[in-house]
C-alpha cells in the first residue's frame, strides 16, 4: 500500500525504496540528497515508522505500507512549518514533516513539553545547526495550535 | 540505487535460509545474510562490497522474537535497536541502543546487524558481553548454542553459512547497576571516540569498551582495579588507562591521544557514579 492506495510496480532488487518511489512511481516527495542515511531527506513512514527510503530496498517492502509526504493530510503541521519558517532552502523539509508527523503520532508528551528537539536531534540531522531553533519555536507552535 | 545486479531470497525458516545458502554457494554465488540493511546498502552503493546475492531473514519467526522467556531475556537478531529501546527490557541494553545512529536509522538497523556487521564499534557487543549471554546460531552442522564471550574475539566467529538467530540474556543478569559513556567528536550523532560500560556484579565492577581501539575491548584485567580503594578514582582510571591492552585507535575523528583522555575521562566518571 503506498499512501493509502494498492500499487505494483516491477523493481529489480538492487532498486531501493527511494529510486522507485521517485523514478517509477513519480512521488518526488522524498528527496535524493545523501543516499547513505545521513541527510534524512528521503524519509518516508514504512509500517507507520520513519525510516530512511535510501537505505531500503524496494523489494522488501512488499506487503507493507508506505506513507510518503505527499500522503499526509496533516494540514495544521504543514501550515505550522509555513507560518513559522521551518525551513532554510526547503528541500529537505518533506523529510521533517514525515518525521515530525510520526513523532507527534509516536510520542504525544512531546506536544506538551516541546521536547520535539530531543528527538529531532537524533534524526535528520544536517540542518540542526542553523535550523534549531526555528524548529523548537514551530513545535511549540504546534503543541498550541 | 545499488550499482550491480544481485538476487533477493526472503526465507520464511532456518532450514529454508540455511538451504538457500548452500545452493547459493554451490553455485558460486557467495549470498549475504540481510536484516535491516542499513550497512550493506550504503557500503554496496560506495562499491566497499559486492555481492551476489542477499537472503533476507526477517521472515525467520526465531529472528523476531523479543521477550521474557524461561527466565531469559531473547532477542532476535533482527529486532530493531528502537525495539528494543521502547521496550526496555534491559535498561543497559538500551542505554547503549538509543546512542547508536539516529531514530530513523534505528527503525532499521537491527540488533544482529549491528554486532555483525562491518563497522568497528559494535556497541551492543558491551552490555551483552558483561550481562553473560548466550547466542544461538544456526549452521550447517544445525542450531546451537553458545556464550557470547567464547565466541567473540574482536567481533563475532561465525563459520562461514552461519546464521545469528537470537542472543538470549538472563532474566536475573538483566538491570545491574552501571555508568554508560559515549562520547563523540561533532555531534551526538557519530561514531563512538570511546564508549564506555561499567556494571556492577556483586562487589565486582566489570567494564567494556568500543571506539577506543579496532574492536569492542573486555576490560577484564581492569576488574581487580575498579574497586581498588587504595586510590583515587582518577588513579585508577589513569592506571586502567596505562594498562589498556590494545593499540589505540587513530583516524579523522579523533587522535590517540584524544581518544584515551576520553577514556580516563569515562572510567573516572563511572566510577563516581557506581559508587554514589
Amino acid at each position: 500500500m503506498l499512501n493509502g492506495e494498492l500499487r505494483t510496480v516491477y523493481t529489480k532488487p538492487s532498486e531501493t525504496l527511494l529510486f522507485v518511489l521517485r523514478d517509477r512511481l513519480g512521488l518526488t516527495g522524498p528527496k535524493r540528497v545523501c543516499e547513505n542515511g545521513d541527510c534524512g531527506a528521503c524519509t518516508v513512514l514504512l509500517s507507520g515508522k520513519p525510516v530512511k527510503a535510501c537505505l531500503i530496498l524496494a523489494v522488501e517492502v512488499q506487503g507493507l505500507s508506505v506513507q510518503t509526504v505527499e500522503g499526509i493530510e496533516d494540514q495544521n503541521l504543514k501550515k505550522a512549518f509555513v507560518e513559522e519558517g521551518g525551513f532554510q532552502c526547503g528541500f529537505c523539509t518533506s523529510g521533517f514533516i514525515t518525521l515530525t508527523h510520526s513523532i507527534f503520532r509516536d510520542f504525544p508528551e512531546i506536544l506538551e513539553t516541546c521536547a520535539g528537539v530531543q528527538v529531532t536531534r537524533g534524526s535528520p540531522g544536517l540542518w540542526l545547526p542553523t535550523g534549531k531553533r526555528g524548529k523548537r519555536d514551530r513545535n511549540k507552535l504546534y503543541g498550541h495550535s | 540505487m545499488i550499482p550491480f545486479d544481485f538476487s533477493y531470497h526472503k526465507p520464511a525458516n532456518v532450514g529454508e535460509a540455511l538451504e538457500t545458502f548452500n545452493n547459493l554457494t554451490k553455485n558460486n554465488l557467495p549470498p549475504v545474510y540481510y536484516s535491516g540493511g542499513t550497512e550493506i546498502i550504503s557500503f554496496a552503493r560506495l562499491g566497499k562490497i559486492t555481492f551476489p546475492a542477499v537472503i533476507d531473514i526477517k521472515g525467520i519467526p526465531e529472528t523476531g522474537f523479543l521477550g521474557i522467556d524461561s527466565g531469559y531475556l531473547k532477542i532476535g537478531s533482527t529486532v530493531t535497536l528502537n525495539c528494543l529501546v521502547a521496550q526496555d527490557f534491559c535498561t543497559p541494553l538500551k542505554k547503549i541502543a538509543e546512542r547508536v545512529a539516529d531514530y530513523t536509522i534505528r527503525n532499521r538497523l537491527t540488533l544482529g546487524g549491528n554486532l555483525c556487521g562491518r563497522l568497528p564499534y559494535r556497541e551492543a557487543l558491551l552490555p551483552l558481553l558483561l550481562l553473560d549471554c548466550t547466542v544461538l546460531i544456526a549452521g550447517p552442522g544445525g542450531i546451537y548454542q553458545q556464550e557470547l564471550r567464547s565466541l567473540f574475539n574482536k567481533r563475532l566467529l561465525l563459520k562461514p553459512g552461519e546464521l545469528l538467530l537470537s542472543l538470549q540474556i538472563p532474566e536475573k543478569n538483566l538491570n545491574p547497576p552501571f555508568a554508560a559513556f559515549r562520547y563523540t567528536r561533532f555531534s551526538e550523532i557519530d561514531y563512538p571516540l570511546a564508549m564506555t560500560l561499567l556494571i556492577k556484579k556483586g562487589e565486582e565492577i566489570h567494564g567494556a569498551v568500543t571506539g577506543l581501539s579496532n574492536s569492542p575491548c573486555l576490560l577484564d584485567y581492569a576488574t581487580p582495579l575498579f574497586t581498588d580503594c587504595s586510590l583515587s578514582k582518577v588513579d585508577r582510571a589513569e592506571k586502567i588507562a596505562t594498562l589498556f591492552p590494545n593499540p589505540i585507535r587513530e583516524d579523522y575523528l579523533g587522535s590517540a591521544e584524544y581518544r584515551l583522555f576520553l577514556f580516563k575521562k569515562a572510567l573516572a566518571e563511572s566510577l563516581r557514579k557506581l559508587e554514589e
